[in-house]
């Protein structure tokens, strides 16, 4: 069975930025239970010159803006972040969910480099931003698991099971 | 041309595979250039209640095999999880990777349709293969590989890959070279 690039790409984008949503929402509730500031949970990191929880937030929006630019040329897509507060990082986020909604729409051209492409850069890079924002929720005692991680999996069931 | 699940899940799972292997080995750097006893980062976690970095690899190999072998209708050979160093640990993610490759490439030619058990508290679901692959086993499978790389960070060992600049570079050299039409 083929599976077309459309299905192999919007969902797993669209699907994490969720995650990547849902990760924001988990770092300010945190700030909230510790009493300290948002600011700095947001410079949170797993060691001394390794990327911060903000920057991976960055990152996985970069992965998925990229990647639609490669696979759609939809060349308006890339900006560099500027938002360093939480409010314009959810915003830069709902802003790239819209992107990927667009796509829903549009033809793919599927070819062997855009393949290799999804699957040898954009989704280890992906997986390796929302692995590593998750893994510095974790460390900062952020109460996250892998339901989080893997988000809405509703709409990937057999429909057939529940009749 | 179109992705197939042979095209998604074998490369995506050898990648990660050796990517794994890379972090072992920057383990055992570790362990050597600090005189560390290995078994102390074995034991290392993120949290108190998420596994030890033996068992991310454990479970990262075990997603591999097990969701491959799933998707491809065949039973995974069992490994036992009793690895007390890199060197053994390094073996298991060796093997893995050899059952993956030895993997008969047209078992998983009607992968994308066959049912994926997903049941869990008595509760029946399947899952395409499709679905499966793209919504749960790669996206664990990156996670666990992935909790390594962040164990081994905490702890000051140099991991190979991949500060976010570089896979960045990497993500825009590959689309400037399919727009280039090179490769």
């Amino acid at each position: 069975m083929d599976i077309v690039l459309r299905d192999l790409a919007v969902p797993t984008l669209s699907r994490g930025l969720f995650v990547a949503e849902r990760y924001c929402v988990a770092l300010a509730e945190e700030a909230i239970a510790q009493n300290v500031s948002l600011s700095s949970l947001l410079e949170a990191r797993l060691s001394e010159g390794t990327p911060t929880f903000l920057e991976h937030i960055d990152g996985a929006m970069d992965v998925a803006r990229a990647g639609l630019v490669a696979l759609l040329d939809f060349q308006d897509y890339l900006s560099t972040p500027t938002e360093r507060d939480l409010p314009g990082i959810r915003s830069r986020l709902a802003q790239t969910v819209g992107y990927i909604g667009q796509a829903e729409g549009v033809v793919f051209v599927d070819t062997d480099e855009k393949v290799e492409y999804v699957v040898e850069t954009m989704l280890p890079a992906f997986y390796l931003h929302l692995s590593s924002a998750h893994a510095i929720l974790r460390s900062i005692g952020a109460p996250v698991g892998k339901r989080d991680y893997l988000g809405d999996l509703d709409g990937l069931y057999d429909v057939r099971d529940f009749a | 041309m179109s992705a197939t699940i042979e095209s998604i899940a074998l490369p995506t799972m050898l990648r990660g595979l050796t990517l794994l292997d890379g972090y072992l080995v920057a383990a055992q750097d570790l362990c050597e250039r600090r005189k560390i006893d290995e078994s102390s980062i074995l034991n290392a976690k993120l949290a108190p209640d998420m596994f030890p970095l033996v068992r991310q690899v454990q479970a990262a190999a075990d997603n591999a095999k097990n969701g491959v072998a799933r998707l491809a209708g065949v039973d995974a050979p069992r490994f036992p999880d009793t690895e007390g160093d890199f060197d053994a640990l390094r073996a298991r993610v060796a093997a893995t990777f050899e059952f993956l490759e030895s993997l008969p490439r047209e078992y998983l030619a009607v992968a994308g349709e066959r049912s994926i058990d997903q049941s869990f508290r008595g509760v029946r679901k399947t899952m395409p293969g499709a679905a499966y692959l793209l919504g749960v086993l790669v996206p664990n499978f990156y996670f666990h590989v992935f909790m390594v790389y962040g164990i081994l960070l905490t702890h000051g060992a140099a991991v190979p890959p991949p500060p976010s600049s570089q896979v960045m570079d990497a993500v825009y050299a590959r689309f400037e070279a399919i727009h280039t039409g090179g490769s």
